[in-house]
């Protein structure tokens, strides 16, 4: 492969002694650098389609609330009102000095207050709701592991017979029904007909059931598949065949010989299904309403709630790309082959 | 083995008197707990966590099923001239930590709002707005010292207003009037409303918030004064599926606003018990376009128009039964809607009308549009249908961008708009006078001119628009003019108030500008300023403003000179309702819907319902209907039967 070295951290781990190699420390200062320019341009992209969007919070406001009855442009209610407005936001000055002055914010964390909440600062809001959202993303995933991979193993094992049928028919409707419709069918039959559990919140292990089974449904069937796949692949392999000519039986070959290799696969789809299942709660957290940052982001969408809508996609595109980073760094660790190269 | 008994009867007797009452209820919308934000806490400082001078009752025939009576305040009176209130306060009232509720922080709480360091608080949906001086501390050029706002004693409390607003009381109510408990503001500025320190003067309390999530209420042990309900702690839970919730028992009420939620529950045997519907406060129907256009001009055209449309088509058929049919601009039940006359749907005289405009079974109309936003819009459908089917015209629908419809809507005038049709509806904030016309005010505002005065009025405003692009006034000359002219149409403008047989518009409209100066005061104090301007931006600046409030003039004079005899009794009507009290301007707005409807320009057609299931033992539920709503407030009146 005429690849560039970083592109394969795995060549510049030295897991075998523990030290971290330079050309480790290299690579990733250079992808964390890459993060940083991509995070700019997301953030200018963001504020200038923005900018072209017709309709403003204002005006919205404006209308929705009936200032427009109460208040001509010469009014010097609506006049002081639009004038603190901008003044407080800064949106008297230029599209280029609010982008700059937003970055300056950015760089330290810091927000300022979003349109719609005024009191607080947004950074203080996605403090308040991170954990929440991370807390319902990670058990998603988790729950999406531990279901979905002994069923691809299933899957695989019994290939061709009906309970590889109906694992993948399953898996296919998972994939193809989104969330929130699945929510609502949770909801449905664990809560009203069956009232095992709570409709909605996040107090407890009890209403945490739901929205993780809802949000998981979709991970779990595309890991379940890629399991399925990446495991017949590997068991037509070589290695394998020469495993069991050793006189390996079933058991040892494939948990000992067959599964690792079958997994590496599934790391690289776990990090786009992380940002699948961040854009996920935002459906998910308003109907089981969890008080996270999807309910939060939804809002901002909505009211056109600039600072925060801003702030939103920038949390998400850092949450890609350090998530994407991750892989890449697990991706080395994992695949012997390429630490052996 | 007596002792246990005793003793476990004991407690089975306390388990009975003194268990809480615990209602749960959907409510979002809440960042914080500052009365002033224009968010969803203002309805809930309205009566419940807060008590204003004054507050809301029930009341089933007013705007917004409630009626304003007074809450903190005892009695007050007005001075002659309508400008200075003086507020007499209950001795009895409490703060949720024990502390009196006085005069001083009523006058705190509005001098906060009026300060130049809180400028994102929105004045607009505030009574503080006429409160004298209130623009000049706001900007910072007077001290707050100076806003028409003093406590005499801890319970007089008098009030200055810049210009008369009988229906002031009627804003008293707001979250932006309440009082603020000035300690603990004072200590705690920025987050003074956290439960940890909050401290109110509303029946309730609160005991702990999770943003988007949960509100919880306890009863305030210092509150004093009517209380008819029983409920000691109240759940409010933002979000989620609420019919499901309330299915499940997580939840004692809930709203329902999709079509399917309401048909099942009607369908369902017990939850059709639990059914509760009242008319909502808001009108929706269609409006002209503004465009210059005169094809809407024969008022033969626009009856026909109102008269081809069968309502309960609408009503039942396409909004699923969740609306009502009105025929005023307001609720079918409310008192006004009684008084108010509306024009009836009858196919034929509407083709018979149209035919003696000229146009017989629609040949030869021009074409015309039908404007909406969004997906679709079911109820253009049904109406373009209608008017297919009655009157043979045919309207085109055209879907626009949002912001785009909202111009059209609410803009003067819209040029770039075909002549047509669009949907309009009437939101309401408060129950003030000014807040009776619901919308129904474009009619005069709008429309009602002559063609040629319409298209002059359209130059004026396009002359005053382009003049914030334009420079000059930088040479004494060009202010000479100004002041020139200035003077000229001030003379004139003179002449039209002193022609003006009517009282109320000579007085209250046609002397004052919408500021605190008259026009010819306004100008002259531009020209002070800029004899001080030391910057060619700053001598700009001021020329614009001058050349704006020339424009404005100009543009008045227009109006009052060309109008229609229907407009200029409807702004008799108009000045007759804001310089009113409420109740009498109730009486003016019932003539005013009037003369709006006949004029049909704009054509109210139903009002929404507002439809909540409740849980049978759960009694005293008023629906707050004003914008921010349907949701639920004045919590004290919830009662739990046991």
């Amino acid at each position: 492969m005429n690849s560039e070295p970083w592109d394969f951290p795995g060549l510049l781990l030295n897991m075998s002694n523990g030290v971290v190699d330079m050309r480790f420390l290299k690579f990733l200062l250079k992808r964390l650098l890459t993060i940083a320019i991509s995070m700019v341009v997301v953030i200018v992209i963001t504020y200038v389609l923005m900018w072209l969007a017709p309709g403003n919070f204002f005006e919205l406001q404006r209308v929705r609330d009936a200032i427009a009855r109460v208040t001509t442009p010469d009014d010097p209610a609506y006049q002081a009102t639009l004038k603190g407005f901008e003044e407080r936001y800064g949106l008297n000055n230029p599209l280029w000095k609010q982008i700059l002055m937003y970055l300056k914010g950015a760089v330290v964390f810091k927000f300022g207050p979003s349109f719609s909440d005024p009191a607080r600062n947004i950074e203080d809001l996605i403090k308040e709701k991170f954990p929440i959202t991370f807390t319902l993303a990670l058990s998603s995933i988790l729950f999406a592991l531990v279901v979905g991979v002994p069923l691809g193993i299933l899957a695989a094992l019994k290939k061709n017979t009906w309970i590889d049928y109906t694992a993948m028919t399953v898996s296919v409707i998972g994939v193809a029904i989104p969330s929130y419709v699945v929510a609502v069918f949770l909801i449905l039959i664990f809560s009203i007909y069956l009232g095992w559990l709570p409709t909605s919140g996040w107090e407890g292990i009890r209403t945490k059931i739901l929205p993780t089974i809802a949000l998981a449904l979709g991970p779990l069937a595309s890991v379940a598949r890629f399991t399925r796949v990446s495991l017949l692949d590997t068991l037509n392999q070589d290695f394998i065949r020469t495993a069991y000519a050793k006189g390996g039986d079933d058991r040892t070959v494939i948990m000992k010989h067959a599964l690792r290799p079958s997994m590496i696969p599934l790391v690289t789809i776990i990090g786009p299904q992380m940002a699948y299942l961040m854009v996920g709660t935002v459906w998910v957290e308003n109907i089981f309403r969890i008080p996270g940052l999807g309910q939060l982001f939804a809002n901002a969408a909505v009211t056109r709630d600039y600072p925060l809508l801003v702030t939103s996609t920038f949390i998400l595109a850092l949450a890609v790309m350090i998530m994407n980073l991750i892989v890449d760094v697990l991706y080395a660790i994992l695949d012997p082959r390429i630490k052996l190269d | 083995m007596r002792k246990f008994v005793v003793g476990f009867l004991m407690v089975l007797v306390a388990a009975f008197y003194f268990s809480e009452v615990v209602v749960q209820l959907p409510w979002s919308g809440v960042t914080n707990f500052d009365p002033y934000y224009w968010q969803a806490q203002h309805i809930l400082a309205q009566g419940t966590i807060f008590e204003g001078l004054f507050g809301y009752v029930p009341d089933s025939k007013s705007l917004g099923g409630v009626k304003v009576v007074p809450a903190v305040c005892e009695s007050y009176t007005v001075s002659e001239d309508g400008l200075t209130y003086t507020f007499y306060l209950r001795k009895d009232k409490r703060w949720s930590n024990g502390d009196p509720v006085t005069a001083y922080d009523f006058e705190f709480a509005w001098k906060r709002a009026a300060s130049p360091e809180t400028p994102t608080l929105p004045l607009w949906a505030s009574p503080v707005q006429y409160i004298k001086n209130v623009y000049d501390c706001k900007s910072g050029a007077k001290p707050l010292d100076e806003l028409g706002v003093k406590a005499l004693d801890d319970y007089t409390l008098q009030v200055t207003l810049s210009r008369p607003m009988p229906s002031f009381i009627n804003m008293l109510v707001l979250g932006g009037a309440m009082p603020l408990h000035r300690k603990t503001v004072q200590e705690h500025p920025e987050d003074w409303w956290k439960p940890e320190y909050f401290v109110g003067n509303g029946p309730y309390v609160i005991e702990s918030f999770t943003p988007n999530y949960e509100i919880v209420l306890v009863r305030n042990k210092y509150y004093v004064g009517d209380f008819p309900g029983n409920v000691d702690r109240i759940v409010l839970k933002a979000g989620g599926l609420g019919l499901q919730q309330y299915l499940a028992g997580e939840i004692d009420a809930v709203f329902i606003t999709a079509v399917g939620d309401y048909v099942f529950a009607l369908k369902n045997k017990q939850l059709s018990k639990e059914l509760h519907e009242e008319s909502g406060v808001q009108w929706v129907g269609y409006e002209i376009t503004r465009s210059l256009s005169p094809v809407f001009d024969d008022i033969r055209i626009r009856k026909a128009l109102a008269m081809a449309i069968d309502k309960k088509v609408l009503t039942d058929i396409v909004l699923g039964g969740m609306a009502i049919p009105t025929h005023a601009y307001c609720s079918p039940d409310s008192e006004i809607a009684e008084a108010v006359k509306g024009i009836p749907y009858d196919p034929e005289q509407a083709k018979k009308l149209l035919a003696e405009a000229g146009y017989p079974n629609g040949k030869g109309f021009p074409k015309v549009k039908f404007y909406i936003t969004g997906a679709s819009d079911p109820v253009a459908e049904a109406l373009v249908d209608q008017w297919k089917k009655v009157l043979g015209i045919t309207f085109e629908i055209e879907n626009i961008e949002s912001g785009q419809f909202s111009t059209l809507q609410w803009s003067d005038f819209v040029p770039w708009a075909e002549p047509g049709v669009c949907t309009i509806g009437g939101p309401v904030n408060w129950q003030d006078s000014g807040s009776l016309m619901q919308t129904a005010d474009h009619t005069f505002w709008y429309y009602d001119y002559p063609a040629e005065v319409r298209q002059k009025l359209y130059e004026l405003r396009e002359k005053r628009e382009s003049v914030l692009r334009e420079e000059g006034g930088k040479t004494e000359e060009e202010w000479k003019e100004i002041l020139n002219r200035a003077q000229e149409l001030w003379e004139k403008w003179q002449e039209v108030v002193n022609s003006e047989p009517d009282e109320f518009l000579k007085k209250y409209f046609l002397l004052l500008a919408p500021g605190e100066l008259t026009f010819i005061e306004q100008i002259n104090k531009l020209y002070e300023e800029w004899k001080k301007a030391t910057t060619d931006e700053q001598k700009i600046q001021l020329w614009r403003l001058a050349m704006r409030a020339i424009y404005n003039q100009e543009y008045s004079l227009v109006v009052y000179t060309g109008m229609n005899p229907t407009n200029r009794e409807a702004r008799r009507l108009w000045a007759r309702i804001l310089y009113s009290p409420y109740d009498e301007a109730v009486e003016y707005a019932k003539k005013l819907q009037q003369l709006c409807v006949d004029l049909a320009y704009e054509v109210p057609l139903y009002v929404q319902k507002v439809v909540y299931l409740a849980k049978p033992y759960l009694k005293g539920i008023v629906p707050y209907k004003f914008s921010w709503g349907p949701t639920f407030f004045l919590f004290k009146y919830l009662t739990v039967e046991k």
